[in-house]
């Protein structure tokens, strides 16, 4: 995890207390006075950038911040491994061959590859071979070539495709984990993408329209005609629990006495291409069929936190005091029984039931995710209006 | 970055001869899922193999075909515990960095020797699995390396129409890992709560997408045309917990008895790598000194 | 134009990147970006690569201080009728400005709250993010490191991706970035008062958001903007801008007009220089040329380019004061507290 190399900076007293708050049923009293699957308010704007394709800019409440711009280029689309090779293509795409069969999942035929998308994620203080930006990189990347749907508006023809390239950059120190800010501007710079206008037709070398009021949006808005069906890009959750309560959105706080922490990454169910004579309704939060397309559980801080000293064990307190009397005298060098109200680090892993608790939070119908994909299409209509 | 401190081979890749007489599509297919879904690959595991490193194990899962030799080979070193330079600050845990490297010949596409992401990614995944398992408090201000080195990554040698995107494969690596590690970390005696075991489950279409999808324990990439969903944990069976969760693949959100099935399909798996696990270690024990094979064919 | 498309290693490339390039979006497009796209197919539409980039024969940086040699120098005086009203069409450059007339200038303070520092700076299409942490105390690792140059300011520069019109992979070990860096560092660290902060570190981290030429001076004035914002004592604002000279090296012409605050198609193919002064006065503290010029010509355009850094600072001043007065009138501080901060900033041009 990216921001948990570095020790976490909270004293065992003030750790004990949050994980008692925290675990407390049935409602949880976060330090923000949240509740437990509220988000934190957000400022959010897209098309920030003319030199880009699209761009967007989340501003969390505490004050981290995130650009991602997005480019595209055209790419001659390598010809699959297996797929015939014509004689006078065959020297100069030879040693292509061992190219992924990526994105075989959906239609063979259709020649996509997961190679088309590129995301760099840049993270002050971080070098960028660091393991856990390549960790918050692959998980972003992920939910984005498992929905699929991203891959297949890249295509061109047969012979061509856009390359797509994503930059994601914090432009904040990382307070919190920064997954959730990173993956809702990633959404946001996506649905903001525009790519020229074709004019050209078939599998002939592709000619776009340099009119760029012309172009269209890589994901089409609501109610308008579109040949594509009518998906959104992903979006990532981070969710973690501790004791009993399942948390949204937690803080660098809340981070440090989780018991488990986990990424879920959840899309729209997309809707069948709607035939181009009708206009598409927009989907009500109602009828929107969530899809889950990764999991992946993050190694919480709590577990490098340093832990408290019960009385009994304090040499400082000679272990007498409250009435405590000295247990074992060797009982410093063994395990420390847990204490209530004393700070233990958690160990091992959380059971199935949990997990499944969180995840399936993520996934109710009218919750969390719902709620984040209302806001972001709010973000949405709000730009088309200005535009 | 570029690797400058070697002497790189040539940039791409250079496949295998492949034949006329191979008809493309189908018939090229030879690999049949010959096993149960429930039954796992057979394991070879054996502990104590580097002398020079604290622990050592040596982990691997047959290829499909018993004439095709893509399996799963891995190798792990344990370093530690050991103590930390001066210059880095307090710590009253084991600090523990784990490294997974694809050795150069291990996948269709050749890997250079420095790390790339999907390696850094694996080797998180790896920490996230183990942080839990080892009892750090016990050895503050010190240090645990893990090593892991991938001789071969479970990737089919050809690459024909229907096959799967890499995801599965980088699965089945992860799991080999958590198992491989944990069993190096037992040989080089550091405490730990639990024996953690990886396994691997997987939705596949059945054969010409007729039917239901089946689940399928242990996946071999080539067995399959189409992989709808993926999963590997990371189990501890006696405390019944996971450590790391990896869940990939398509499914609605409103069938969320699809996802519970296949972490309870994975746990099968991992319970089924931990009974080899537990065994080898015990035969380590018995016979100490003499190192006998730990090979032995799980079926649940 | 219609640029067909082809695979991108054919020489028609650039042209193609450029078609697929959303630049076109004429709201809010400046003439500059204009007039490169009415730029015939076949023209090549080239982006300067990092590596072409030669040092020619002057390769000029004076960290140190040039004292105000320049006011007495007759450049200044001779170079161009100051009336401008009488100034011939022909003579406009290619966003249609004069010769000696600054981009437009857009830059904002304390864009971020969780920094102690930030800010926002336009200068045309250049646009630079700038976010300020500390002072902290230094790490002992870093104070292994600098025990030799123990230097105050950490300056880390991130050029990001998509900023330019071709994508371009970003590297951090990027040798032009970091002697970028390494030049804004050592002349911010002559203006901050660093003998206040003992064993202290303050980084820096700029991030270039898009880029349309004079990316070093933005560099620096954004720096100084949240340095200021951070409430790190300074004797004056370090403000800098870019001048050229109206004709190539190549054409040899002496009476080469200079030109004030180049754009990226001027950087190109004009002989330019990056010059950040210390406030109102002459005191230069930074001066990078990397390009080939007469040396006859460089004495206007730094005369120029000294002038343009007083433009900016005036700019730069109006932001400040003016998110300062928002600030009281807000009440995020009372009058009464902005005695070091208001003094500061106070000059004689005042």
């Amino acid at each position: 995890m990216a921001t948990n190399q570095q020790q976490v900076l909270i004293s065992p007293a003030e750790l004990a207390y949050l994980h008692a708050s925290l675990s407390l049923s049935p409602e949880p009293i976060r330090p923000d006075g949240r509740s437990s699957t509220q988000f934190r308010p957000l400022v959010a704007e897209t098309d920030i950038l003319p030199g880009t394709n699209g761009s967007a800019r989340i501003c969390f409440a505490d004050g981290s911040e995130a650009i991602v711009g997005v480019k595209v280029e055209v790419e001659k689309t390598k010809p699959k491994a297996g797929a015939m090779i014509n004689p006078e293509e065959g020297k100069e795409e030879k040693g292509d061959t061992g190219v992924e069969g990526g994105g075989g999942f959906d239609d063979d035929k259709k020649n996509y590859s997961n190679d088309w998308v590129e995301l760099a994620v840049d993270i002050p203080g971080h070098r960028d071979d660091d393991p856990g930006t390549a960790f918050l990189g692959n998980m972003i990347l992920e939910a984005l070539l498992e929905d699929g749907e991203l891959v297949k508006r890249l295509r061109i023809n047969s012979r061509f495709h856009w390359k797509m390239y994503l930059d994601v950059l914090l432009i904040s120190q990382p307070l919190s984990y920064p997954l959730p800010l990173l993956s809702l501007t990633t959404h946001l710079a996506l649905l903001s993408t525009r790519l020229p206008c074709l004019i050209s037709e078939g599998d002939e070398d592709p000619m776009f329209d340099d009119d760029w009021a012309a172009s269209t949006n890589l994901y089409p808005p609501r109610g308008e005609k579109s040949k594509l069906s009518t998906s959104r890009p992903p979006i990532t959750l981070l969710v973690m629990s501790v004791g009993h309560s399942i948390l949204f959105d937690p803080t660098y706080e809340e981070l440090a006495v989780a018991d488990a922490v986990l990424a879920v990454s959840v899309s729209e169910e997309p809707t069948k291409p709607v035939p181009q004579d009708t206009i598409a309704t927009p989907k009500q939060a109602k009828d929107r069929a969530l899809r889950l397309l990764s999991i992946r559980s993050i190694d919480p801080p709590s577990r490098i936190t340093p832990p408290g000293v019960p009385n009994g064990l304090n040499p400082a307190t000679n272990g007498e005091v409250a009435g405590l009397q000295p247990k074992h005298a060797e009982a410093r060098t063994a395990e420390v029984p847990a204490t209530e109200g004393v700070w233990k680090a958690p160990r091992g892993g959380v059971s199935r039931s949990v997990l499944s608790a969180m995840v399936f939070k993520a996934l109710e119908k009218g919750g969390v995710a719902d709620e984040v994909l209302d806001g972001l299409q709010g973000v949405e209509m709000a730009s088309e209006i200005l535009e | 970055m570029a690797d400058r401190r070697r002497i790189n081979g040539p940039v791409g890749v250079t496949s295998p001869p492949v034949y006329a007489n191979h008809t493309p599509g189908k018939a090229q297919k030879d690999t049949v899922q010959q096993r149960p879904d429930n039954t796992l690959r057979q394991i070879f595991l054996k502990t104590g193999i580097t002398p020079s490193a604290s622990g050592s194990a040596y982990l691997e899962v047959t290829g499909p075909s018993t004439n095709g030799p893509s399996g799963l080979k891995l190798n792990c070193t344990v370093h530690g515990p050991r103590s930390l330079a001066k210059s880095t600050p307090f710590t009253p845990y084991t600090t523990l960095t784990t490294h997974v490297k694809y050795a150069p010949f291990a996948t269709r596409q050749r890997r250079g020797y420095l790390r790339d992401s999907s390696e850094k990614d694996l080797g998180v995944h790896l920490e996230t699995a183990l942080r839990g398992v080892i009892i750090a408090d016990r050895w503050p201000k010190s240090g645990v390396d893990i090593i892991v080195t991938v001789l071969e990554g479970d990737q089919p040698r050809e690459v024909f129409k229907g096959t799967p995107d890499e995801g599965i494969d980088a699965m089945n690596v992860l799991s080999g890992c958590i198992t491989v590690a944990s069993a190096a970390i037992a040989d080089a005696g550091i405490d730990c709560v639990d024996m953690v075991a990886g396994g691997v489950a997987a939705l596949v279409a059945s054969e010409e997408d007729k039917g239901e999808p089946r689940f399928v324990l242990d996946p071999a990439p080539s067995e399959h045309d189409k992989i709808l969903a993926g999963c590997c944990v990371a189990y501890l069976p006696s405390r019944d917990e996971i450590t790391n969760l990896w869940y990939k693949g398509q499914t609605s959100g409103n069938d969320t008895l699809l996802y519970t099935q296949l972490v309870e399909k994975a746990v099968q798996a991992s319970r089924g790598a931990n009974k080899v696990l537990v065994d080898t270690l015990k035969e380590g024990v018995t016979e100490a000194g003499k190192q006998s094979k730990g090979s032995m064919e799980v079926d649940r | 134009m219609l640029a067909p498309a082809k695979p991108i290693n054919c020489p028609l490339a650039s042209c193609l990147a450029w078609s697929a390039c959303p630049t076109k979006k004429f709201t809010n497009c400046s003439d500059s970006e204009l007039s490169l796209f009415r730029l015939p197919p076949s023209a090549p539409v080239t982006t300067p690569s990092t590596d072409t980039i030669n040092r020619f024969d002057l390769y000029l940086r004076a960290t140190s201080v040039l004292d105000s040699v320049f006011s007495h120098s007759p450049a200044r005086n001779v170079a161009m009728p100051l009336d401008t009203s009488t100034y011939s069409m022909a003579l406009l450059r290619v966003d249609g400005r004069r010769w000696n007339e600054l981009r437009r200038l857009h830059a904002q303070i304390r864009t971020q709250s969780a920094s102690d520092g930030s800010s926002y700076l336009e200068m045309g299409h250049t646009k630079v993010l700038c976010v300020v942490t500390g002072p902290t105390e230094k790490l002992a690792s870093q104070r292994m490191a600098s025990s030799s140059s123990s230097s105050l300011l950490d300056v880390n520069i991130s050029i990001a991706g998509f900023s330019s019109v071709d994508r371009k992979r970003p590297s951090r070990t990027d040798k032009r970035v970091s002697e970028m860096a390494f030049t804004v560092q050592q002349s911010l660290n002559k203006a901050v008062h660093a003998a206040i902060f003992p064993n202290s570190t303050i980084s820096i981290s700029l991030t270039v958001l898009s880029q349309d030429g004079s990316l070093l001076a933005s560099l620096f004035n954004a720096a100084t903007l949240a340095l200021v914002d951070a409430g790190i004592p300074m004797s004056d604002y370090v403000t800098a801008c870019t001048s050229g000279s109206t004709s190539s090296y190549a054409a040899a012409d002496d009476a080469a007009d200079p030109l004030l605050d180049l754009n990226r198609q001027e950087e190109q193919e004009l002989p330019f220089l990056t010059v950040a002064t210390l406030g109102g006065s002459d005191r230069v503290c930074a001066l990078v040329c990397e390009s080939r010029v007469q040396v006859s010509r460089l004495e206007g355009m730094l005369a120029v380019g000294v002038d343009g850094c007083k433009q900016v600072r005036t700019l730069l001043d109006r932001v400040i004061r003016e998110r300062g007065a928002k600030m009281i009138e807000e009440g995020a501080i009372a009058r009464g507290d902005v005695v070091g901060a208001g003094d500061e900033m106070d000059t004689e041009e005042d």
